[in-house]
């Protein structure tokens, strides 16, 4: 199958700095996060106990930018979509490319977790 | 056979005694004898007890596991009544023999009761025991009017005690002026000052003829004629030594039982310690000389006679926050050959005086200011020739760092005067026990743990030497922003940055974290009365949505209900916003309010509308509830209008923010049927007065809340309860509950620097409480003009095929007007 299309999301105005904002789309929950100069994406729901990841605070962790879960305070890394807190080399969740080109979010095209099945 | 050691007397000096006994090796089966139903405490303590800042069980010595553990009998409530020094044996006054081989009198002294007509009436009282601290205790409060006879230490302490239990206290003295034994007129004149500051009032060269009443002490009669009202009177004119047993038995008693320097009596069984005691004409009344006579006698009686005792230059502190006392020595300036230096500072309250001779102190008065006192102590128990410190006997070098002032004490200095702890000792159990808190410290050398007055010198020795111990005081905040608490306030002050990202930018590693950033947020806030950046990526989802985000990442809402006081409409209202939302669970709180659970963050906003009701803030560090009891309006037993006041103490503090969560409580009575005695803040009614009881909780936790302060009016105990909430904003750590807050700082800090704080300092905390409360607002405001993005997720017209045709979305937020 051919590289996936990039598709435009929003506006990057409309992802408030250093906050995450949650985005339905293809039956997927993804929680997307302005970084200032990039955005990233991962799936929003923390390994641990699907805690909603788009509600935690952006953090730093050995140098990475990390999002803590506000339920129980683990560090998800937002490059790897790694847990490095409270132990380095957790479980994963999903992350998802995206980029922002002329001041718009943009995504590459997912297959739906039906079509995926 | 093992020789049976009869001990008199259940106090600080007998026991101490028994205890050194225990470190040699004896073969003694040990009884003793104390007419007071307690197991051995801390006498020096019971002023701490009076003024609320301590328990009756904070100032146990040793516990009865103590007495069993060592195989002692102990047998109290009993009063031995003679010795027969023939058949040695003792007979208490129950009529019960016992047979010893060695005896121990340890009797202490007793208050003198000076010939004043009518000193039998009720409400007059001594103070020396525990039961005496009980019974002052369950009499004083706000209104009444006690009058204190004897301005000595004791006579001081009660007055200070009392004071901060409510009443209105008169000092009246024979003398020309306070403390004269340990201070000069001038040093008693400035005290007196210090006192009438903190609003004592002090009669000198008074006489008391006779206490005024029917059978209820009513007021204090001069011999000037003048009347003071008084419905409680605390004698406090000196004490005098048990000696009565002693002398009937046939032992050689002048004003003390006469000891030598192996504190042994005129009888060679019997030996005697403590305040009964006479050694070579002196009579000692503090426990460091006590306890240095007990150390000897262990010696003595174990068969170890060497050490002697000879006496003793005991040093006295005040143990009043704010009229600091230090006297030490000989300060009589008119002796031949002696010379005085002084500082006086009216303004400042401070008095020093130096009494040199041949370059020798010889006597040291301190007054407003006794922060320096173990430097002289040094002096003057050495005989350190001070020729080379001659021009700055009063003004001690700069001091660079912590600790440098202790690093010039010699080992054999001693630290703690009540326990006879050396500089040498403290030293050493930092090295060889690795202690590294004031808490391990106590326990292991118990230095601090007598009248406490060292322990902010014990502090800087550790600081000094235990090399944990700066580590703990360096304790910051996380590894984003390497600083603590304390010196981040400071920065954000002085620095004037008011924002988040500023402090991270310049201070820290620029990003921060879930601990940092909700730290500086409130840092910020605080430090600028609200007229700070907001930066809600610093905030916890909490604080970004005013809700509590729950495990399923719905989130609950709690409306304000002051008082936990509510109307039938206002419940309707609720109903209907339950069942419009579909709200999946409705419950009655801990906190006496209604909760809305499982609601989606999108609703939040409308369902806030709705409802038209205040945030409770139940999501966020800040003013939770005042939970009230019906109190006056209905309860046959309130004293006090408690829901009327609960609602007006919400009314006053909420929508704040708090280092940690403010819970509070307001009761109308001592029944507390709101739990207001361990809540952070707590106001409870009694006839006439209200109690402020602070740094209470039961969570995590159970602690019983401390005084603050007993007053009159509902207007003064709101104000207290101000001073003390903003104090705890403005010094508090992050997450720091006020349980922890007062302990940090020690609850006579708190007040003197709250409620006993000058009128200026008061007038600063309410004022910045004002500002603070001016710039803030209902939080659920927000849902007119909500922070764009926040409550709902992004939305894509279509449904994102491949074909890209994707519609940006506007910012199409709901603004609800
Ligand atoms: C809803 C409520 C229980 C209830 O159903 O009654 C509640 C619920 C929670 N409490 Fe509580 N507490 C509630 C009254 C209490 C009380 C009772 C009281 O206030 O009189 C206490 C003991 C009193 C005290 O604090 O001194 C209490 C002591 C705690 C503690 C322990 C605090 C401590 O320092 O010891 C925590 C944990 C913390 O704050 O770190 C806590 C934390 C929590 C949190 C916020 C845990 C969290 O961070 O998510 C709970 C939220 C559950 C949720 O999913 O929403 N809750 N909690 C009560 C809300 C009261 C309100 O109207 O605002
Ligand atoms: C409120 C207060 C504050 C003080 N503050 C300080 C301070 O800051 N610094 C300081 O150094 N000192 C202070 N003191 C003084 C200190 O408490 C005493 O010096 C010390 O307690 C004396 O010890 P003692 O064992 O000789 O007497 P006590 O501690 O009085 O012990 C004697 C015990 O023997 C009992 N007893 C007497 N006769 C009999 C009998 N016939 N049969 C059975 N039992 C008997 C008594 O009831 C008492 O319990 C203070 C005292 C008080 C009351
Ligand atoms: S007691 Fe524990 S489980 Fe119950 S509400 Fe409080 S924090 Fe939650
Ligand atoms: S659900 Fe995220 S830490 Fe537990």
């Amino acid at each position: 199958m051919s590289n996936p299309q990039w598709v435009p999301i929003t506006s990057i105005e409309n992802l408030p700095p250093n906050e995450g904002r949650s985005l339905h789309w293809h039956g997927l929950d993804i929680a997307l996060f302005n970084l200032g100069n990039r955005v990233v994406a991962v799936e929003n729901k923390c390994p641990h106990q699907n805690g909603p990841l788009v509600d935690g605070i952006v953090s730093t962790f050995d140098g990475r930018v990390t999002v803590t879960c506000p339920l129980h305070t683990r560090r998800i890394c937002l490059e790897s979509g790694q847990t490095v807190k409270p132990a380095i080399g957790g479980p994963c969740v999903r992350t998802f490319p995206a980029k922002i080109v002329d001041g718009i979010v943009m995504m590459q095209e997912q297959r739906s977790e039906a079509e995926a099945a | 056979m093992k020789q049976r050691l009869a001990v008199i007397g259940n106090g600080m000096a007998g026991v101490f005694t028994v205890e050194q006994i225990l470190k040699h090796n004896h073969d003694f089966e040990i009884t003793i004898f104390g007419d007071e139903t307690h197991v051995n405490y801390n006498r020096i303590l019971l002023s701490s007890v009076l003024a609320g800042e301590k328990d009756f069980d904070d100032i146990v010595i040793n516990d009865i596991d103590w007495y069993r553990q060592n195989g002692i009998q102990a047998r109290l409530g009993l009063r031995v009544d003679s010795i027969d020094l023939a058949a040695k044996t003792i007979r208490s006054a129950q009529g019960c023999t016992t047979a010893f081989d060695k005896l121990l009198i340890a009797t202490g002294s007793s208050p003198f009761l000076p010939p004043i007509k009518g000193i039998d009436k009720n409400g007059v009282f001594v103070f020396r025991t525990m039961d005496d601290a009980k019974h002052l205790l369950a009499l004083s409060g706000a209104g009444v009017k006690a009058v204190v006879i004897g301005g000595g230490l004791l006579g001081l302490e009660a007055a200070r005690g009392l004071q901060l239990q409510g009443c209105d206290v008169t000092v009246v003295h024979l003398g020309t002026h306070l403390m004269e034994r340990q201070l000069d007129f001038t040093g008693g004149q400035f005290l007196k000052r210090k006192l009438e500051s903190l609003g004592i009032a002090v009669i000198c060269s008074a006489s008391t003829t006779a206490i005024a009443g029917e059978t209820y002490a009513e007021g204090v009669r001069l011999t000037d004629g003048r009347e003071i009202a008084a419905n409680l009177v605390v004698i406090a004119a000196g004490i005098k030594p048990n000696t009565e047993i002693a002398k009937s038995a046939g032992l050689n008693v002048n004003r003390g039982i006469v000891v030598n320097e192996y504190l042994e009596t005129s009888h060679p069984d019997v030996f005697a310690v403590g305040e009964c005691t006479e050694f070579q004409g002196q009579l000692y009344g503090l426990v460091a000389p006590l306890y240095e006579q007990g150390k000897v006698l262990a010696a003595t009686i174990t068969g170890n006679r060497g050490p002697v005792f000879s006496g003793y230059t005991p040093a006295t502190k005040l143990k009043i926050m704010g009229a600091d006392v230090f006297s030490a020595g000989d300060f009589e300036d008119q002796r031949e050959g002696v010379e005085c230096v002084r500082l006086e500072d009216p303004s400042l309250g401070i008095y020093k005086k130096l009494i040199l001779k041949d370059n020798k102190l010889e006597g040291v008065i301190l007054v407003g200011d006794a922060s320096d006192d173990h430097r002289f102590m040094d002096w003057l128990r050495n005989g350190v020739d001070l020729t080379e410190q001659r021009r700055h006997l009063l003004t001690p070098t700069a001091i660079s760092g912590p600790g440098e002032d202790v690093a010039a004490l010699p080992d054999s200095h001693t630290v703690c005067g009540c326990n006879g702890v050396s500089k040498g000792t403290i030293i050493e159990a930092v090295h060889s026990h690795g202690v590294c808190t004031l808490a391990q410290l106590k326990d292991k050398t118990r230095a601090a743990t007598g009248c406490g007055s060292c322990s902010s010198l014990c502090q800087s020795l550790l600081k000094a030497v235990a090399p944990d111990y700066a580590e703990e005081k360096a304790k910051v905040l996380c590894d984003c922003v390497k600083f603590s608490q304390d010196q981040l306030r400071e920065i954000i002050h002085t620095q004037r940055l008011k924002s988040v990202q500023e402090v991270l930018d310049i201070y820290g590693n620029g990003i921060g974290c879930e601990i940092c950033k909700p730290a500086l947020s409130y840092l910020v806030d605080v430090a600028w009365q609200g007229d700070h950046h907001e930066d809600r990526s610093a905030r916890f989802i909490n604080d970004r949505v005013h809700a509590n985000i729950q495990k399923d990442g719905t989130f609950s809402v709690i409306p304000r209900m002051r008082g936990g006081v509510t109307t039938p409409a206002e419940l309707r209202k609720i109903a209907d916003v339950a069942e419009k939302y579909n709200v999946p669970l409705v419950k009655v709180t801990g906190s006496q309010r209604i909760d809305l659970l499982g609601v989606k963050k999108e609703d939040l906003p409308k369902m806030w509308e709705d409802l038209g009701m205040r945030s409770g803030q139940a999501y966020t560090k800040g003013v939770r509830m005042v939970k009230t009891c019906v109190g006056s309006t209905f309860c046959r037993f309130g004293t006090q209008d408690s829901i009327t006041t609960g609602i007006e103490l919400e009314r006053r503090f909420e929508d704040l923010f708090t280092p940690h969560k403010t819970k509070m409580g307001v009761v109308g009575c001592p029944r507390n049927c709101a739990e207001a005695t361990v809540k952070d803040i707590g106001l409870i009614g009694q006839e006439g007065s209200w109690q402020v009881v602070v740094g209470g909780a039961a969570g995590k936790g159970v602690r019983k809340a401390d005084l603050l302060i007993t007053v009159e009016t509902t207007e003064e105990a709101l104000e207290a309860a101000a001073l003390f909430f903003q104090y705890y904003r403005e010094n508090g750590h992050y997450l720091e509950r006020t349980y922890d807050f007062v302990e940090r700082l020690g609850m006579e800090k708190v007040r003197r620097d709250t409620v006993y704080a000058t009128d200026p300092v008061k007038q600063g905390l309410l004022d910045r409480l004002d500002r603070s409360k001016e710039r803030a607002s209902d939080a659920w405001l927000e849902r007119y003009s909500p922070r764009p993005f926040q409550f709902s997720p992004i939305e894509i017209n279509g449904n994102g095929n491949s074909n890209g045709l994707v519609q940006i979305e506007e910012t199409k937020e709901k603004v609800h007007v």
